[in-house]
């Protein structure tokens, strides 16, 4: 049995480009793992491929079994979470635990203001 | 709608588990691959689901000890490309491998190279359009009843037969596009 949990500082989950970032990461599983990393991701949804990129990642050392851990990360200046008409832009955090596909996934706002940026729908030419 | 709310975004579209055809578990497509000393070919048509079955076969392989490697192949491939994938799979020895999605698209001169080089690896499992290059593992069945299987799990709602039969014949029984359709028609709504 696993359970994992990333808890962001005062439950904050909307951020500005640049913003520091605090919180926990916490993993209970039955054996220690071999590798726990934390990850800042951006991810494209929506029509067509998907692009995704790992901005950072913040491993965690000499892991065990139970245990709690603190991180901090400086988020970049872009890209900004956004929607427009054919695809939305997300960032997630994402914590890895191997062996095994362990993952636990928080999503964020990062963009001016800490709000979601909505695209105009595009008028069709007539 | 926000593309990341649209239910027939690529990532959920990506997320659907492949449905093997009436009857065939996946325990019993593996013993046809393990018959075949994983080697074959999943035939069908585009948009039906190939590229799908491979990635999904994944796990199922590394269950088994092997090290999959998968390689996308489409029309817009450069022979520089083609020939940097003949490169690696020279690389490679069992428990290796190959998954090749899109086999139809080297010339015969290209495949028997690139045959001759996987004959060291654990296996060589290909998508291909016609019945070609290696014995038939699977056909995939697209269908309006499929697409409206798939949009059902996707949305909650039912589409109804005749617009499944209609969007089926519209993309040519392309399963892919029939998606992306329906996506746009989200979209707009």
């Amino acid at each position: 049995m696993s359970q994992l949990q990333i808890q962001l500082a005062d439950d904050h989950t909307a951020f500005a480009p640049g913003d520091t970032l605090t919180g926990t990461a916490t993993w209970q599983l039955d054996a220690p793992p071999s590798e726990v990393e934390l990850h800042l991701v951006w991810s494209t949804r929506g029509k067509g491929t998907t692009d995704i990129e790992v901005v950072q990642t913040i491993p965690f050392a000499h892991p065990q079994a139970r245990e709690t851990r603190p991180f901090t990360i400086k988020l970049p200046a872009a890209p900004y979470t956004f929607s427009g008409q054919l695809i939305s832009l997300i960032w997630n955090l994402e914590l890895n635990i191997k062996p095994g596909d362990h993952c636990e996934t928080r999503e964020i706002t990062m963009a001016p203001g800490g709000q979601e940026v909505l695209l105009p729908r595009l008028q069709p030419v007539k | 709608m926000r593309p990341r709310d649209n239910p027939f975004a690529a990532h959920r579209v990506e997320s659907l588990p492949f449905r093997l055809p009436a009857g065939l578990t996946w325990d019993a497509f593996l013993a046809r691959c393990v018959a075949a000393n994983w080697r074959g070919a999943i035939v069908g048509p585009q948009g039906s689901g190939k590229t799908t079955l491979l990635e999904q076969l994944i796990p199922h392989l590394r269950a088994r000890g092997f090290t999959p490697h998968l390689v996308l192949i489409h029309a817009g491939t450069s022979l520089a490309e083609k020939e940097a994938v003949l490169a690696q799979v020279r690389t490679l020895r069992a428990p290796d491998l190959l998954l090749l999605d899109g086999a139809e698209q080297f010339t015969t001169r290209q495949w028997l190279m690139l045959h001759s080089a996987a004959s060291p690896l654990a296996g060589c499992l290909i998508t291909v359009h016609y019945t070609s290059r290696l014995p038939t593992l699977l056909e995939t069945q697209p269908s309006p009843a499929l697409l409206a299987e798939l949009t059902s799990e996707l949305t909650g709602e039912l589409l109804f037969d005749t617009d499944a039969v209609a969007l089926f014949q519209r993309h040519h029984g392309n399963l892919r596009e029939c998606l992306r359709t329906l996506y746009d028609q989200h979209a707009l709504a």
